[in-house]
């Protein structure tokens, strides 16, 4: 017999039951499925307490540090405190060191602070006034500092706050890091592909440098989109970086106009990715951007061959 | 994929007897062949790790199908894989708690077809095809998918 914590509410879970028949028991309302461990239907978070390893067999390796567990799996054998509520991360406070338009819209921030984080994971910054927006990674772990990609939009709460407030000095409140999108090759010979839209640029690019520092072997293609010419950013910077390696290929695409002198291409770039890597069986696929970008190409390249296991994205969603 | 049953190697009439004095077997088993204890089909299929060399296929079947892929236009890929995890789980036999309740709630409001039954069937017979799963094999899944079928159609 284990006491857990659901919220506020102390619930025993018997030897012969799991935490799911236990809360459901006790009339607690919670989600579940096939009550197999398969489904993850059951999925909770807990904010403390030993989670059994079986419990979170199957979940990604975030999802395990967070806390996150199948209830329909889980026996307890000491006190599990489960919220309700996604639980807040652990806060830093970093400085910013580094801030420059890379673009017309786009502003690169660089911020020291002693974080642990995968190339490609984001962080939600919180300014003064509370206000939080999520960012990903482009820089590696090892100097200490973590780069982002800014996109200002007018009236935006949190970029106008960066643009106008925001100094080389300054504290920042950071969060994280989180998210799922980043470097998983556990064999340096699998090739990846790699699709930005916009900022998606950033866990990209983050990703992009994490691969050749581990001397990654299977070939690279990256495909960068951007709505028009203007969006393309520290396009020398990556094409410096790329260069003296055979097998990474860039292909910078925008769907209105081409620029020749920066070798980017009028196209489609679903398009473009599917001629380019027409059979995606075996491969890596990390994709950054709006929402719909991702989910259409998650599926275009899940349809193409990659397994559902083996496509990584996050999805940047607008929030005002 | 290969088929796990084990053939069970009967013994001979002089073996069972020699067993007998020996004392490793009793009458009863000299005169009756003692049966292998068969395996499920989930076991036979070859468990866990058959649903997930399947889920790929059967899932990528699915969406490439006109007449079911737009059930899946607006669901979360990532969210409906663990699901299409947990139907084959149950289709291949395997440990589950689904009731002919859950199955109806879960598609209730689809108003599915014969023809959208088919389709997915078709498409798991399909993918277990492509794993070179024995036909009768395939034959019990396809049972299983059947057993459900009034209560997925709502009827």
């Amino acid at each position: 017999m284990t006491v857990v914590y659901f919220d506020q509410t102390q619930v025993t879970v018997r030897e012969d039951e799991s935490v799911l028949d236990s809360l459901l028991n006790h009339k607690i309302d919670v989600p579940f499925g096939c009550k197999n461990g398969v489904c993850q239907s059951c999925m909770l978070q807990a904010s403390d307490g030993a989670i059994p390893q079986q419990a979170q067999k199957g979940l990604t390796e975030m999802q395990t540090k967070q806390g996150y567990f199948l209830a329909c799996q889980c026996h307890p054998t000491e006190t599990l405190y489960i919220s309700s509520d996604p639980i807040e991360q652990p806060s830093t406070i970093g400085q910013v060191i580094e801030k420059e338009w890379v673009s017309p819209n786009v502003i690169r921030l660089r911020v020291r602070a002693d974080l642990d984080f995968k190339p490609g994971q984001f962080i939600n910054l919180k300014n003064p006034d509370g206000v939080i927006r999520s960012y990903s990674i482009a820089s590696l772990p090892h100097d200490g500092i973590l780069e982002f990609h800014i996109k200002h939009i007018a009236g935006g709460r949190f970029s106008d706050w960066v643009k106008h407030a925001l100094n080389v000095g300054d504290s920042i409140e950071l969060q994280g890091p989180l998210g799922e999108c980043y470097l998983k090759a556990d064999d340096e010979s699998t090739p990846l592909v790699l699709a930005a839209m916009n900022t998606g640029l950033a866990p990209v690019l983050g990703i992009l440098k994490n691969a050749l520092a581990q001397q990654h072997q299977g070939a690279i293609r990256v495909f960068i989109g951007a709505k028009d010419l203007a969006g393309h950013y520290l396009v020398d910077e990556i094409n410096d970086l790329v260069k003296p390696h055979d097998h990474v290929q860039v292909h910078r695409v925008c769907l209105e106009q081409a620029s020749q002198q920066q070798n980017i291409q009028q196209a489609d770039i679903y398009h473009l990715i599917k001629s380019e890597v027409a059979n995606t069986k075996g491969h890596q696929v990390y994709l950054c951007g709006a929402e719909s970008f991702v989910k259409k190409l998650k599926k275009q390249c899940f349809l193409a061959g990659a397994n559902m296991g083996d496509i990584f994205a996050d999805a940047f969603v607008a929030a005002g | 994929m290969t088929d796990t049953a084990v053939p069970v190697k009967k013994d001979s009439l002089f073996t069972k007897l020699m067993k007998k004095l020996k004392g490793d077997t009793t009458m009863s088993e000299v005169v009756e062949p003692v049966e292998a204890k068969t395996e499920s089909i989930f076991e036979q299929i070859g468990g866990e790790a058959a649903v997930n060399a399947a889920v790929d296929i059967f899932y990528r079947k699915v969406l490439a199908d006109d007449r079911i892929s737009h059930f899946f236009d607006t669901i979360d890929m990532d969210a409906q894989h663990v699901k299409q995890k947990a139907f084959l789980t149950m289709a291949f036999g395997g440990p589950n708690s689904y009731t002919g309740k859950d199955m109806r709630a879960a598609h209730k409001h689809m108003n599915l077809t014969e023809e959208h039954f088919n389709a997915v069937a078709e498409n798991l017979v399909g993918t277990l095809q492509e794993l070179s799963v024995p036909q009768n094999l395939i034959d019990q899944v396809v049972g299983v998918a059947l057993s459900v079928k009034d209560d997925v159609l709502n009827k």
